[in-house]
């Protein structure tokens, strides 16, 4: 038996050799649309191998809750946008050369989450969920297991070594996924001093104030260090920074009383004392005030909470900039440092669009992503940058059934050679795409607030879908187990690279990986400063 | 019929003009800054299922409340700078609260009408019924409106002053609803602690529901379901929901 399973694949070798000596490559294959293209793309990576491994700088872009199906989906609905079938087309990233699979779980959690994963993603070990630049020795929300437990971020490092650093988000920019770029905490939720319970308030450190103070707090963690802050600083989140006093009211908040901080700080103001040449900005015309070329410092706080779905950005009452236009502004200030640049950039509302079951606002927050990294790809030298695109987790979203070729992404199922939807044995149409969990069907028109469902209870299991258009902004799919809120999956997810030592990213990673790869490329460790 | 409109229309007008004299003679109060409790009572058309249930309403400055006791549950609501309304809802048995986005509210115009916040009635409802009765007595003078709506036969005592609702009665096929004001605060202080107490909660935004799955809090709130739109107020002109439907 055993000799008999080895002579198959020999005899099977030989056969195809024997085919090829017999017909050889001809003009019609070569020429095919298919072959040509994966040629092509075989040639880039034969290129790329050949590069140099040190970038002189980094950008991490992560897509939060960004899984393998939401980019699928948000390829095709790309394509569809574009009057193409959609199936065919790359989100820009896709078009990388080296792409891996990335393993989410936490210390603690077989599904992640964001705090748990960008902290080994940005300090190279795995820890707990809910924790924030933390080891897994840490107890969440016990401050008194924070002190000795603090990991070093890429961040951190690359501001030891003298780059300009960059953090950008569409959620607060205190929230987990940006906060774990340069905050150490017991608990992801401690985003200002009132989130915190009274005791720990004396001895731990909100995440707000600990932007603010980045650079004072990492020259007291190392001494003889000298820093000179994070440059770029876009996102969210304003009630974080501000006084509980509606008398601190920026203008465009929703709140009575934007602030949240019950400490009296006003951590905008200390930020501008602290930084006589930084720029302040909270709404799109400010930003776009912004001359790169002078700029050595900017904060960017656009919304009191996260920023508005890009579906939903015209609705802002101030103006908010897209994650797009960050992006070329953050690099465009970043990068009048010689010695390079580290910046972060997330895309944080993928994640609430699923949680909320919304796929349409959270295909369009990845297309909007993937407009992002195309504009860093056009705005670095590619000799010398490596950017990297992944995302923390994935979320419970499917694509199913057997849709023809072209099918709306967002639509109903059409069979191969049908022109009308496929019905389910409950004789009801269904979607292609939907949730495993979550709030379920709502159908809300032209709403483009994927939030728009949280003040309804959940709707799971199957409805009647005939005369529903299910391709609108306000349409929320299917789900089969009835939650407050869609989860996160614990499925792989990918990571696409490119530059400088994007080589090493292949094969299947811890999470923690993601860190080693840039601090190797980046050679972020390897200063003279560092003690 | 025409003419019938046109007298009616102006007896509003003229009503609405001279309730700012009036209010400057004989009433200083501010209705931007007081309490109302009210009970209200719901009574099935067989009689035999009567519930009784507690509410309060609390204005302060821009911001009004509606308390359900029996439910454990507040919901204030202010108005943006953009004119939108923006609730969050207070789990006062928890100490926690859920913020929402303005346009998180997924309902009809009416319920973004800030009116029905404010007042429990809509203006569109009052105009559909016929002034019946006048008693002029300062800040308490009470105005009563009587006719029908839909199936529905409602009576309201509306004091103009305050802009409350101190009685309020919907007789339909169904059932016989009342809310009756029994107790009203002007105290500012115990206004201004109402909605102290609720912002010294643990808040968490909507979006951010989905990230703290594992919390006890929301674990246990879906569980308890949401404040029906019907819950508090009688609202508008088509009937729903007047017939006192009450789902938690």
């Amino acid at each position: 038996m055993k000799l008999e399973r080895l002579k198959l694949p020999v005899a099977l070798l030989l056969s195809l050799s024997a085919t090829a000596e017999a017909a050889p490559l001809n003009n019609s294959q070569l020429e095919n649309a298919w072959y040509k293209d994966a040629q092509a793309r075989l040639n880039q990576r034969l290129e790329a191998a050949q590069k140099s491994p040190n970038a002189k700088n980094v950008i991490l872009f992560v897509g939060d809750g960004m899984g393998v199906s939401t980019l699928t989906a948000a390829r095709i609905l790309e394509g569809q946008k574009a009057g193409k079938s959609g199936e065919e087309g790359y989100l820009s990233f896709e078009s990388f050369p080296y792409t891996a699979l990335v393993k989410t779980y936490n210390v603690d959690a077989q599904t992640p989450d964001s705090a748990g994963t960008m902290t080994a993603m940005m300090s190279g070990i795995k820890t707990d969920a809910g924790v924030i630049g933390v080891d897994e020795d840490v107890v969440r929300s016990d401050c008194s297991t924070v002190a000795g437990n603090e990991v070093v971020t890429a961040l951190e490092l690359a501001e030891i070594k003298g780059l300009s650093t960059g953090v950008v988000s569409t959620a607060r920019i205190t929230h987990a996924t940006p906060a774990a770029t340069y905050a150490h905490a017991a608990d992801r939720n401690w985003e200002d001093n009132s989130d915190m319970p009274a005791a720990a308030q004396n001895d731990c450190e909100d995440i707000a104030s600990q932007l603010i103070n980045f650079e004072k707090n990492l020259e007291q963690r190392y001494s003889g260090i000298d820093v000179n802050g994070i440059e770029v600083t876009f996102g969210g989140g304003r009630r974080h920074f501000l006084p509980k006093d509606s008398a601190y009211n920026s203008g465009d908040q929703v709140s009575s009383t934007e602030g949240d901080r019950t400490d009296g700080r006003h951590l905008i103001n200390e930020w501008k004392t602290q930084y006589n040449n930084g720029v302040y900005v909270y709404n799109q015309s400010e930003f776009d005030g912004i001359n790169t070329e002078t700029t050595e410092r900017v904060l960017g706080l656009f919304n009191e909470s996260h920023m508005r779905y890009e579906a939903d950005r015209s609705n802002d009452t101030a103006g908010e900039p897209s994650l797009s236009e960050m992006t070329q502004k953050a690099i465009n200030i970043l990068n009048n440092n010689d010695k390079g640049f580290f910046l972060m950039v997330e895309s944080g509302r993928i994640d609430h669009a699923h949680h909320a079951g919304n796929a349409y606002g959270a295909l369009n927050e990845t297309i909007e992503l993937a407009r992002a990294v195309k504009t860093a790809t056009e705005n670095t030298n590619p000799e010398e940058t490596l950017i990297l695109v992944t995302a923390d987790h994935g979320h419970v979203f499917t694509i199913a059934g057997y849709p023809k070729r072209g099918n709306p992404i967002l639509g109903k199922v059409v069979g191969v050679n049908s022109g009308t939807p496929a019905l389910a044995n409950d004789g009801q149409p269904y979607t292609t795409v939907g949730y495993m969990n979550g709030l379920g069907f709502r159908d809300l028109g032209n709403e483009t607030d994927s939030d728009a469902s949280y003040d309804d209870p959940a709707d799971a299991g199957r409805k009647d879908l005939t005369s529903v258009d299910t391709t609108t902004s306000g349409y929320h799919q299917e789900a089969l187990v009835p939650l407050s809120s869609e989860t996160h999956s614990g499925e792989d997810v990918g990571i696409y690279a490119t530059g400088p030592g994007a080589h090493l990213v292949s094969g299947t990673h811890e999470q923690s990986m993601i860190f080693h790869i840039m601090n190797h490329a980046g050679g972020l460790s390897d200063t003279d400063n560092a003690q | 019929m025409k003419k019938i409109v046109i007298a009616w229309f102006n007896l509003l007008l003229m009503s609405v003009i001279s309730f700012p004299l009036l209010a400057q003679e004989v009433c200083s109060v501010d209705a931007d800054t007081l309490g109302a409790h009210y009970t209200r009572k719901i009574i099935s058309a067989d009689q035999k299922n009567v519930q009784e249930v507690q509410f309060e309403l609390w204005r302060n400055g821009g911001q009004v409340a509606h308390v359900h006791p029996q439910d454990k549950i507040t919901e204030i609501w202010n108005k943006t700078a953009s004119g939108q309304i923006r609730p969050v809802r207070y789990f006062d048995q928890d100490l926690r609260a859920i913020e929402y986005a303005p346009d998180d509210i997924q309902a009809s115009a009416d319920m973004l009408d800030w009116q029905i916040k404010y007042q429990l009635v809509s203006a569109k409802v009052i105009d559909k019924l016929k002034k019946i009765e006048e008693k002029n007595n300062g800040c308490a003078t009470v105005h009563v409106y009587s006719g029908r709506i839909g199936t529905s036969e409602i009576i309201i005592e509306w004091l103009p002053y305050t802009k409350l609702v101190k009685y309020f009665s919907v007789k339909n096929p169904s059932s016989n609803e009342s809310w009756t004001l029994t107790k009203q605060i002007m105290s500012a202080e115990k206004i201004a602690a109402v909605f102290r107490l609720r912002e010294s909660y643990q808040s968490t935004d909507y979006a951010d529901i989905g990230d703290n799955e594992t919390d006890p809090f929301f674990q246990k709130i879906i569980k308890l379901g949401f404040i029906s739109h019907g819950a508090s107020g009688f609202y508008d002109d088509m009937g729903h929901p007047l017939d006192g439907d009450h789902h938690h």
